[in-house]
């Protein structure tokens, strides 16, 4: 799990220096970067929620009191056991192909900007000045949209399917001025109309 | 139930921040807890979760805009004995604003971000200060994604449209965006002959309540201090 979400991290760190040197429409970087974080958020709050559903179901005491011996010496039955399994099994399936889903479509987007703008095979994946005229610009508008409607799929399920694990998430730290100033300045344009 | 509870964009906004840091935050809290004291789930329409996600996206979009003009500039270090670090990036600040007039309130929230690293230690070369961008930058997208998390803790019902929007019914009445979700609620109300309670903190929209129910009887606007009385009459009235 580390690995890939380091590995997210590093592709995020690479996306905003790809964008610092093209003239890309920002909504590349918000939304590469929105969906990052939120493909990130059901790695680790479906799999925790979904493994401590299935320690809980078997053993019947919360996850955090259970350990190797608690859990293999777990009383249920095979037939509990195999019912459990196979929840656990679709319930992460179910949440992955969302996952999945959103990885696909950044990858798409990323891959289009950084493929097709390469001179050579050689300048790809590598940081240089990429301008949008080697592009077309109704290809990058066509899959930010499908980014960003994976991402609400994705966020839906989430806040549908693990409240909880969302709720102890954050991205950015209670009472962050930079970011109560973002909403702020929002409340205020709402405000006004 | 025949009746809803739609939240306007201010209100939902307002839930977003934490409550206890500001008067606004409080009052939305305030809101939120009384639909849950009544079992009611607070709604939005189409329109309105659409008008917040491009509101925060806009707003994203122009702090990360200016974060590459920043990044395709110098840093802010003294380039002779008599300026100072401030100087500099206070000029790096002007000529932003000079360049992309239309995005004076990304640029302060940005201003404000940076001001604070700049404060804590001087700039020293090209590379911390990339280093220091592309952190923002980060950060900035994780901005994005920490208010849809909040929006969606919110428990939100989103409503789609239903039936005709008819706008000129309401045109010259409901000032601004609300014009639009005050027509799409309508529509719905009547698609569905449902009631709603629309609260809002607007007190210009509250100050034409009367003209909108005319216009649409089945919609109340109220602001949160009267939300648990109209709920009380729409449970009377079903």
């Amino acid at each position: 799990m580390k690995i890939l979400v380091t590995e997210r991290a590093g592709r995020l760190r690479y996306s905003v220096e790809m964008f610092f040197n093209s003239d890309l429409p920002p909504s590349y970087l918000a939304e590469y970067g929105s969906s990052a974080h939120w493909e990130i958020a059901e790695m680790v709050v479906a799999a925790n929620a979904t493994s401590r559903r299935f320690i809980q179901r078997l053993t019947g005491r919360p996850a955090e009191e259970v350990n190797r011996d608690v859990f293999m010496g777990s009383e249920a039955s095979l037939q509990e056991i195999d019912r459990a399994y196979r929840e656990y099994r679709n319930r992460f399936a179910t949440m992955s192909s969302l996952g999945d889903e959103v990885m696909a479509r950044r990858d798409a987007l990323e891959y289009y900007v950084d493929l097709f703008s390469a001179q050579n095979i050689k300048s790809f994946r590598s940081p240089r000045r990429i301008s949008v005229q080697s592009l077309d610009p109704a290809v990058i508008d066509e899959l930010i949209e499908g980014l960003r409607a994976a991402t609400a799929d994705l966020r839906r399920a989430l806040v549908a399917e693990y409240p909880g694990g969302l709720s102890e998430l954050q991205w950015i730290p209670r009472n962050d001025p930079f970011l109560s100033g973002l909403i702020r300045m929002e409340l205020e344009a709402a405000q006004a109309g | 139930m025949a009746f809803r509870v739609v939240l306007d964009a201010n209100v939902v906004l307002a839930a977003c921040l934490d409550p206890g840091m500001d008067a606004k935050a409080d009052v939305a809290a305030d809101v939120l807890k009384v639909l849950a004291a009544e079992a009611l789930r607070p709604a939005v329409t189409e329109s309105i979760s659409a008008e917040i996600e491009r509101m925060v996206s806009t707003r994203v979009g122009q702090i990360l805009h200016a974060l590459r003009d920043l990044s395709n500039g110098p840093p802010p270090t003294p380039t002779n004995p008599n300026q100072t670090a401030w100087e500099v990036f206070e000029q790096l600040f002007a000529n932003l604003r000079q360049k992309t007039p239309g995005a004076a309130g990304a640029l302060q929230l940005l201003e404000s971000r940076l001001a604070v690293v700049v404060n804590d230690a001087p700039i020293i070369g090209d590379a911390q200060w990339k280093i220091l961008l592309d952190q923002v930058a980060i950060e900035t997208t994780a901005m994005l994604a920490e208010i849809q998390r909040k929006q969606g803790a919110l428990g939100l019902d989103v409503l789609p449209r239903a039936g005709k929007v008819d706008h000129e019914r309401f045109r010259g009445i409901v000032p601004g965006s609300d014009l639009e979700h005050i027509a799409v609620l309508a529509a719905i109300s009547e698609a569905r002959n449902m009631d709603f309670a629309f609260v809002t903190m607007d007190g210009g929209l509250h100050a034409v309540r009367d003209a909108i129910t005319r216009a649409a009887p089945r919609v109340t606007v109220t602001t949160p201090p009267h939300l648990h009385r109209q709920i009380a009459r729409l449970r009377g009235k079903h």
